[in-house]
């Protein structure tokens, strides 16, 4: 026996399918977790772009906020002291000075300023006289000086044109002798005396430096540049140092290889408000808006790495909420299955442990029924009148059906039987009913004797009322004469020397085991040389397809029928008739033990015999 | 295959329907419990609707007809179809059963 059952294997295949459903729920997971993370990217980069947008325009508008604030208080302060002019200016060319002094209290963010005096105001003073007024950067006292010689406004000075026809004028940037070099821009507003006519060009200059501290505090990302030019080209404020030397913006956006910078220059140039996105180097992007009250347009680069890094703090954090979750999960669950699986481990483990035992038994018995009945062919090589095959083959392990033969004083005894039921409870009823043929034929050889006395054995103690019907048959090999009995089984087919396929008519008795009481007849037939006997059980006939249509009576005649011819065998018929039932039955299981028993008779003259 | 058990005119009739085979033979003979209470009395098998019996099924009538046999009661079976008919003469019940 090749069978070895392994009592762990079911227990085994448990633990693997816990394992596989552990492992299948974890990828679930994590595909629904890389798929919700990518998303969350996506969405978390895009989102982080437009706040990035928004963050720079709100910084642009600050800053507009704060440059409007910055002017409105120097505009107020210089506008209020310019109509201070017909209270303070005397025919004193130093008159001025108050007015300065004035000015320069009452705005503290102005660095210089100066009167520009109509020509020959003061006749004395000359065609251009300028008093002006700064702070001592060390002593923050207000230092008067004369500016006039050597400075020439009249038809010149940018705040002079503009003012003395009464406007109200911011300068562009310029250096300051006076300032320590450094830029500078002037507002500028037209002096009336009370007749209304010019008296001069009141003058207010700030530096710039202020500007980078207030840029400074409000740009929108620690890494952001910036830049303010004006509308003639110059720089008044940049992150890069010594950008705002350079002479024009102009030459330097033509200078740069990325073009992009020239687009951005043209569209600052043309006063326009949006971005612009540097794709050639690191997709930062520069947003730009005017501020027209002076002229200035305003830029902001908003680095691309900035919002990449905010991608990647978010990517670090939902990796490491995964690595977390992942592992609770997978704890979790390793955890769930072995408590719900460890109670039953233990009762599968003993339940497939009895299953192999019971398996295992089976096989055995299985073994032992078909040990029981004759298998080996030819079964009796010296007996040239007789040749005999026979096949059992069980539905089940083990099975309901029986034969058996032997020879004895000349004589073939031979049966063939069909126990009522399946499985286990026939089997063990099989092994009685050939138990008993061979202890009752060995002192009777007439098969009704033979039929009624193991009847009378099986009768009397059977409560299930467990029956087989039995075909018992004893052929005289000298002669060919063939008593039989017929306990209730299928009439025998016959395939005579001549080719000739018919069912025997006999008369049926009760099958054994059913009633205390039955009789049993002997029939009487004779075997002819080359005369075939076959016996068969209903699992034969009985065999169903499909479409559960029997195989038949019909077609048993036809598969004898067409190996009845001169060459015909016992072994030859069996296995055709196997063939064509399995033909037959296709993918249908087979449902009944199927068994046939086939005898072939030869008539040898005794004369003849050695 | 279902079997059901009613009294006409006083007589115990089981009405038996569809194929008795291996599978439903236990059923049946559980099914057939009144009959083989009364096993004593007068009984009838009606098989008109009975398609097929085979010999687990066989077993359950042998098992009745010998209490009734026991019992001095009386059974009998009506309306076999063909084939079932055919079974029990194959069978060699025929001539014990009063058909």
């Amino acid at each position: 026996m090749n069978f070895t059952p392994d009592p762990f294997l079911l227990f085994k295949r448990i633990r693997n399918v816990s394992l596989s459903l552990t492992l299948f729920v974890l990828i679930v997971v994590l595909v629904l977790f890389l798929g919700t993370s990518a998303i969350c990217l996506v969405v978390t980069s895009k989102l982080s772009l437009e706040e990035a947008h928004r963050t720079t325009e709100r910084t642009m508008f600050e800053t507009r906020r704060m440059l409007d604030s910055k002017f409105d208080r120097i505009e107020y302060a210089t506008r209020s002291a310019a109509m201070l002019t017909d209270d303070l200016i005397t025919s004193d060319p130093k008159s001025g000075y108050k007015i300065l002094r004035h000015l320069m209290q009452s705005c503290p963010d102005v660095k210089v300023c100066g009167i520009l005096f109509r020509e020959y105001y003061y006749p004395s003073m000359g065609k251009e006289y300028t008093p002006e007024m700064k702070v001592d950067p060390e002593t923050g006292d207000y230092v008067p000086f004369d500016a006039s010689p050597g400075f020439k406004y009249i038809d010149v000075d940018e705040n002079w044109i503009f003012s003395s026809q009464g406007e109200n004028y911011w300068s562009n940037a310029y250096a300051d002798r006076f300032h320590e070099g450094k830029k500078l821009i002037c507002f500028s507003t037209p002096m009336y005396d009370r007749k209304g006519e010019l008296v001069g060009v009141l003058c207010s200059a700030i530096g710039l430096d202020w500007l980078y501290d207030l840029v400074e505090s409000i740009k929108p990302d620690e890494n952001s540049h910036y830049a303010i030019i004006n509308d003639v080209d110059q720089f008044i404020c940049a992150s890069y140092p010594g950008l705002v030397d350079a002479p024009s913006a102009k030459e330097l956006v033509m200078a740069a290889e990325d073009t992009t910078y020239r687009v951005l220059w043209t569209k600052m140039m043309n006063g326009e408000t949006g971005y612009i996105t540097f794709e050639d180097t690191d997709n930062d992007f520069v947003q730009y808006m005017p501020f027209q009250r002076c002229g200035w347009r305003l830029a902001f680069s908003y680095p691309f790495e900035s919002i990449v890094a905010r991608g990647k703090i978010l990517a670090r954090r939902l990796a490491m909420i995964f690595m977390l979750s992942f592992l609770l999960i997978a704890l979790i669950l390793f955890a769930g299955i072995l408590a719900i699986v460890k109670p039953f481990s233990k009762k599968l483990e003993k339940a497939t442990r009895e299953q192999a035992g019971t398996e295992s038994e089976l096989r055995i018995a299985a073994n032992i029924q078909q040990e029981m009945i004759p298998s080996v062919f030819p079964a009796f090589p010296d007996h040239k009148e007789l040749d005999i095959f026979a096949v059992l083959k069980p539905a089940k392990l083990v099975g309901g059906d029986i034969y058996d033969f032997f020879i004895s004083n000349g004589k073939l005894f031979f049966c063939l039987g069909d126990v009522s039921g399946k499985s286990i409870p026939a089997s063990i009823f099989m092994a009685m009913v050939k138990s008993l043929f061979r202890n009752v034929s060995h002192h009777r050889d007439d098969p009704g004797q033979i039929a009624l006395e193991m009847n009378r054995e099986i009768a009397p103690n059977n409560p299930n009322c467990m029956f087989c019907t039995f075909f018992v048959g004893v052929l005289d090999l000298s002669t060919g004469d063939l008593l039989f009995c017929n306990a209730g089984h299928n009439a025998p087919a016959a395939i005579t020397a001549s080719g000739e396929v018919k069912f025997i008519k006999v008369d049926v008795d009760t099958p054994i085991g059913a009633f205390e009481d039955s009789e049993y007849t002997t029939q009487h037939a004779e075997m002819n040389n080359r005369d075939i006997l076959l016996l068969y059980t209903d699992g034969v006939t009985e065999a169903e397809n499909d479409s559960k249509k029997l195989f038949g009576e019909k077609n048993l005649l036809n598969s004898l029928s067409s190996r009845a011819d001169s060459a015909h065998n016992v072994k030859g018929i069996v296995e055709k008739v196997i063939e064509d039932v399995h033909a037959h039955a296709g993918e249908a299981e087979q449902s009944d033990d199927i068994t046939m028993l086939a005898i072939q008779y030869f008539k040898i003259n005794q004369n003849n015999r050695i | 295959m279902t079997t059901e058990v009613r009294e006409i005119d006083g007589v115990l009739t089981a009405f038996l329907n569809g194929r008795l085979d291996t599978f439903s033979s236990q059923q049946c003979r559980e099914d057939l419990e009144p009959l083989f209470a009364n096993a004593g009395k007068k009984l009838v098998l009606d098989c008109a609707n009975l398609e097929f019996i085979s010999s687990s099924g066989l077993r359950v009538f042998v098992e009745l007809v010998k209490k009734v046999g026991e019992e001095h009661g009386e059974l009998s079976l009506q309306n076999l179809n063909d084939d079932v008919h055919n079974i029990f003469v194959i069978a060699g019940f025929a001539k014990r059963f009063n058909i």
